[in-house]
């Protein structure tokens, strides 16, 4: 059977595809296309690792709660809910919604779905956000039951749920894609299957060709169908110049963040024209350095390299789109107040450091290079600091670039000596960027790297009695953070993107979200 | 040889016989053919500009000036400057000298290869030719593509994953080629001659068959440049080529692409220069091909040129 | 007929010999790059790795991996791709195949008619100016770069003078920049090809004795001088026929074009060995086919020449 439907497709029957009529085209006017910069991959958030995929699941999948465009959470699936006093314990009643295929959504199909991220043979690599839960982590190690996950349907519309400790975003975390329940036929299979699965969120998948196009149309079932003015969305995979030229031509609604970049050199024109958005994201361009590579070990060395950056540079001349030049790593808008201002001359600071280390400035600059994977702008920033470092402090460092996933290999064996990095937050709030370097061995932090204090810092927030409280004890763990340099922070991303004049009311939120479920269509009178 | 007997070999054992009598006629059509003269002059004139330039422009190709960025053309920056405040005019020239060192250092590698493993297979015939063309056909039959990312991949971006990924296919055509015009030559008499005086191989294909294949070996040489020159271009526009500062006219042409709307001076300069190259190129080994083929004499008296 | 059969038979048999051949080259290369497919930005925990490079069997002995593909070529079915594990690499080739191979035919319609008639002009007005003009044409078309030569006729056309649409391919009038683009290549090839084949076979003695019995030259030219001068022409054209059958990378992406061609780049980046396994594979059945189609074609156009015939 497979051998002749591989054969099918090699005869002239391929003309059929050029005549073919494309159902897309047949749309309502109420049709919202975006671009993208390649393809979703996979329709599970079990799987989604980059801002497409959970921008795609986050329309079809509702989860417990919705992050709005300023950031704040609201409740979607969630009716009501309160949290005991210990702050460990919090119920949920949850709303009367219903699948795509007209099956109730329960609370056993949310405490279901958080069972088979953490115990399916699918092993999620998003798993480690449920670890929160009592037990997530052991049922993900296997030692214990499904039954004994702190997640517990009451009755089904009740849903409580158990944590480990307190957990004071845990709210922020039930909206991203991790959470999101999924329908109780297919939590444990494989894959979900796009043609059989039952959506709950605004839309559903009409059609999907990989790296072509998703059709996404409105979801009849969706609790909150009166609240979605939009009919169609399509996530059109495009290269970004192209994009751009059918943006401008009308045939594409959005092209740009999250899902896609505007190319730098159209930045400045757009910026002329008054088309490009930016908005702030919860994210940070930094550069990782190796803290058990050589002379990176020593800690003046490492500040010496961090103050000597030219940031302001970097942002106003390679990336363009309002960045905003940093040494800090949680982006200061979500409320932490920035340490002492770094005193530090980064010429006496290397001084001190070749002191220490005892060999000579030529020596240590053979030691030192800069890996980055090779992309348009990753290569720009890397010539840059490589002309700052020689400029201020007369260390000639080796750029080496790498491809894709040799230089992520790489970073997780630790066999680089200073590397670009970045992280953008799955939601937002400071901790998920002081978390990334607890400890050594954390899968993201990759910098052999960690401070007791530090530690000991992130656990008291947990337990602060107030966000004020918290702030401040987040507030001195970043300073203890930045002021041992195992990453140099360079600058806060921002969105830039394009949006056309018809489609209102749609935006970002900090966490790269589209809010697409307030936005209207307003077609000008032909 | 009489000219009697001339006309009994074969039409492919004439093309590769050089006789005497026949330089001066052959020397005239090279250097009437205007496409030839055009080349030339073309490349000349590249030649100069990548000598040149260097010596006397006040910047040097990575010099970065980031308030400079995307400058058009004036006089301080006779080609603009790039997205990083680069004067165009030096990395123009700088990418001229990269573009052609490799597109040479590529044809090169190709010839050797290609003219060993032709000569080899085409001398000996028989089971030796066969394996080896069938060996040369599997490898051609690897997607070039897939077979150029693979070898980056495995070696790196840079000037040694080009070459490498650029050798690994290319020769297979110059092996092709020099096969065929061995295999005609070996049959020929005075090699045959030299084999019954006991002459070595090696001796005889290096100094009887070698010297007559030359012609359109050096022909195929010409045309593999650009080839190589344009195979450089699509790597770099993938990503895998030369990477910065140093700049080939590819790895400028790919970047400025994004670039056409809004700065086209940027697209202009290498684009151009790296066509004027390959055109250069094309053009010479054309005329080349055309002025040591024997068979185009016959042409001029061609029934339909009046 | 009996030779044809008999070329066929040996033609198969070679071709498994072949395929088996480049499916090895291509095994050996894929296990040789170093990168992890499962890897991102965000680090991956290892355990998660583990457990898919389970999946995919890819801790297995290089042996049992190799047996598993050789068995996957045999069945035609190369199972999930790794990096979209909901999609099957048989589904991305059928569903991508077509349409490139629709394009593929349109660049072909456009470059042999044009390719031809360049150069059998070129040729039979030889030394005049028209034939400088042609030869320069031609040669011009090689000398851009493919992706500049997309990216302009996209501006120019699409965009400036909005006569044709800009990107992907929902009607007839979507084909047209994407099958000029790719037809500029051959048709420059072909001229040159033709031109210089062309001018041997016109100084060949029978076209003197046509010309002489009389024969109008409307009839030489398609059954004396083209018979006789494709030959070279078509052995250039088997894997350029493949070539633009299977798609071109570039002007599939500039184009947005869901063909096959955009799949080969992403499969080597993401390190996704069922998919460069099953592009490879079907890239070189395409290839076989098509060199036998031409090999066919040969025979029949000059009946002296007989493949395999000595064997």
């Amino acid at each position: 059977m497979k051998m002749s439907s591989l054969l099918y497709a090699i005869p002239l029957i391929a003309l059929f595809g050029a005549c073919r009529t494309d159902h897309s085209k047949t749309s309502s006017n109420k049709t919202v296309s975006f671009a993208c910069d390649e393809d979703i991959g996979t329709i599970d958030p079990r799987k989604a690792r980059n801002l497409i995929t959970i921008n795609a699941c986050s329309l079809f999948f509702e989860g417990l709660f919705e992050t709005a465009s300023d950031g704040t959470i609201k409740p979607a699936l969630v009716g009501e809910y309160s949290i005991s006093p210990d702050q460990k314990i919090y119920t949920f009643t949850l709303r009367k919604a219903e699948w795509s295929d007209g099956l109730p959504i329960t609370a056993h199909d949310v405490v279901a779905s958080w069972q088979a991220a953490l115990s399916s043979p699918v092993r999620s690599p998003n798993a480690s956000m449920l670890f929160v839960i009592k037990n997530g982590r052991a049922l993900f190690d296997g030692s214990v039951a499904k039954e004994a996950l702190g997640a517990s349907a009451l009755n089904d519309h009740t849903l409580q749920v158990e944590l480990e400790q307190p957990v004071p975003y845990f709210l922020k975390l039930l909206a991203c894609h991790p959470f999101l329940p999924l329908p109780h036929v297919t939590q444990d299979s494989r894959e979900l299957e796009w043609r059989s699965c039952a959506y709950s969120g605004p839309f559903v998948v009409a059609s999907w060709k990989p790296s072509s196009e998703l059709i996404l149309r409105k979801n009849e079932h969706y609790w909150n169908r009166d609240r979605i003015q939009i009919d169609e969305v399509r996530f059109l995979v495009l290269d970004a110049g192209t994009a751009l030229t059918m943006f401008e031509t009308g045939e594409l609604d959005w092209a740009g963040s999250p899902m896609a970049t505007v190319p730098p050199d159209a930045i400045r024109a757009l910026k002329a024209s008054k088309k490009l958005h930016i908005l702030n994201a919860c994210g940070t361009q930094f550069i990782r350095a190796n803290c058990t590579h050589g002379p990176l070990a020593s800690k003046k060395l490492r500040q010496a390299l961090a103050a000597s950056i030219d940031r302001s540079n970097i942002c106003e001349h390679i990336m363009q789109g309002g960045h905003e030049p940093s040494a800090l790593l949680v982006p200061p808008h979500l409320g932490l107040c920035p340490g002492p201002e770094c005193t530090q001359e980064p010429k006496q600071a290397l001084e001190d450091a070749i002191k220490e280390l005892s060999i000579t400035k030529e020596e240590l600059a053979k030691t030192l290079s800069l890996s980055f994977p090779a992309k348009e702008r990753t290569q720009k920033i890397a010539l840059v600091l490589q002309q700052n470092w020689k400029e201020k402090l007369g260390l000639e460092i080796r750029l080496e670039p790498c491809e894709g996933k040799i230089f992520f290999e790489k970073l997780s064996k630790n066999d680089y000596c200073m590397a670009l990095g970045s992280w953008i937050a799955d939601f937002a709030d400071p901790i998920n960027f002081l978390e990334v370097f607890r400890r050594k061995d954390n899968g993201t932090n990759n910098t052999g790297w960690e401070n007791a204090r530090y530690q000991e810092l992130l656990l008291a927030s947990d337990n602060a009695p107030n966000q004020a409280a918290r702030a401040i004890l987040l507030g001195e763990a970043q300073n203890i953070l930045i002021d041992e340099a195992p990453i140099f922070p360079i600058f806060h991303f921002t969105y830039n993107f394009v949006c056309s004049d018809r489609v209102r009311g749609c935006s970002i939120s900090p966490t790269g979200l589209i809010t697409i479920k307030d936005a209207t269509i307003e077609d000008p009178m032909p | 040889m009489h000219t009697n007997d001339f006309e009994s070999i074969s039409p492919e054992e004439k093309s590769l016989y050089i006789a005497p009598h026949s330089e001066k006629v052959r020397k005239n059509l090279f250097f009437r053919h205007v496409g030839c003269i055009l080349g030339l002059s073309i490349f000349a004139l590249l030649a100069l500009f990548a000598i040149v330039v260097p010596a006397l422009s006040p910047y040097r190709y990575d010099e970065v000036h980031l308030a400079l960025k995307n400058v058009s053309p004036s006089s301080g920056h006779l080609l603009g400057t790039d997205d990083l405040g680069r004067d165009q005019l030096s990395r123009v020239a700088e990418g001229l000298r990269l573009s052609l060192a490799i597109g040479l250092l590529a044809a090169f590698l190709d010839l050797c290869i290609g003219l060993s493993w032709g000569a080899i297979s085409g001398f000996c015939g028989g089971m030796v030719d066969s394996i080896m063309m069938r060996t040369a056909d599997f490898i051609y039959s690897v997607p070039y593509l897939l077979s150029v990312l693979l070898v980056a991949a495995i070696v790196g971006p840079g000037l040694a994953s080009i070459l490498i990924a650029m050798c690994f296919v290319g020769w297979i055509q110059m092996a092709r080629l020099v096969r065929t015009q061995v295999l005609a030559t070996r049959r020929l008499d005075f090699v045959l001659a030299a084999r019954a005086l006991g002459v070595s191989p090696m001796r005889i294909v290096i100094r009887h068959i070698l010297p007559n294949i030359a012609g359109p070996t050096l022909a195929m040489l010409l045309l593999t440049i650009p080839h190589a020159i344009f195979t450089e271009a699509f790597l770099s526009f993938l990503g895998i080529g030369i990477q910065p500062p140093a700049a080939s006219l590819g790895s400028m042409t790919a970047d400025a692409l994004s670039a056409m709307r809004y700065y086209p001076w940027r697209l202009l300069a290498p684009a151009v220069t790296i066509s004027a190259t390959i055109l250069a190129f094309n053009l010479i080994g054309d005329g080349l091909r055309d002025a040591l083929d024997p068979k185009q004499k016959k042409c001029i008296e061609s029934p339909y040129a009046n | 007929m009996k030779y044809v059969l008999r070329f066929l038979v040996i033609r198969t048999g070679l071709c498994l010999i072949s395929l088996f051949v480049i499916a090895t080259v291509t095994f050996l290369l894929m296990k040789s790059i170093p990168g992890d497919p499962f890897q991102d930005e965000r680090g991956v925990s290892s355990e998660c790795i583990e457990q898919l490079k389970r999946f995919y069997g890819l801790n297995d002995s290089l042996f049992i991996q190799y047996g598993r593909y050789v068995k996957s070529i045999f069945c035609l079915d190369f199972g999930p791709s790794l990096k979209y594990p909901a999609i099957q690499v048989n589904d991305i080739i059928r569903e991508g195949f077509p349409i490139s191979a629709a394009l593929g035919l349109v660049a072909l319609a456009i470059a042999l008619p044009f390719g031809i008639l360049f150069g059998l002009l070129a040729a039979l007005y030889h030394g005049r100016g028209i034939d400088s003009l042609l030869r320069l044409l031609a040669v011009g078309g090689v000398s851009v770069p493919s992706f500049c030569m997309a990216s302009l006729l996209q501006f120019v056309f699409a965009y400036e003078l909005s006569l044709l649409p800009i990107a992907r391919f929902d009607s007839i009038a979507h084909m047209v920049l994407p099958a000029v683009t790719l037809a500029i290549g051959p048709i420059a090839i072909i001229s040159r090809l033709l031109r210089a084949s062309t001018l041997d076979v016109l100084g060949q003695p029978y076209i003197y004795t046509a010309r002489m019995k009389g024969l109008q030259r409307r009839h030489i030219i398609p059954y004396h001088v083209l018979k006789n001068a494709s030959l070279p022409v078509l052995s250039y054209l088997g894997p350029v026929i493949a070539n633009i059958l299977v798609g071109s990378f570039i002007v599939e992406r500039v184009f947005a074009i869901p063909g096959l061609g955009q799949w080969f780049v992403g499969a080597v980046l993401n390190r996704d060995y069922p998919l460069i396994g099953g592009l490879t594979i079907f890239y070189s059945i395409v290839l076989i086919i098509s060199h036998t189609i031409i090999d066919l074609l040969y025979t029949l156009l000059d009946p002296r020449v007989r493949i395999y015939a000595h064997e």
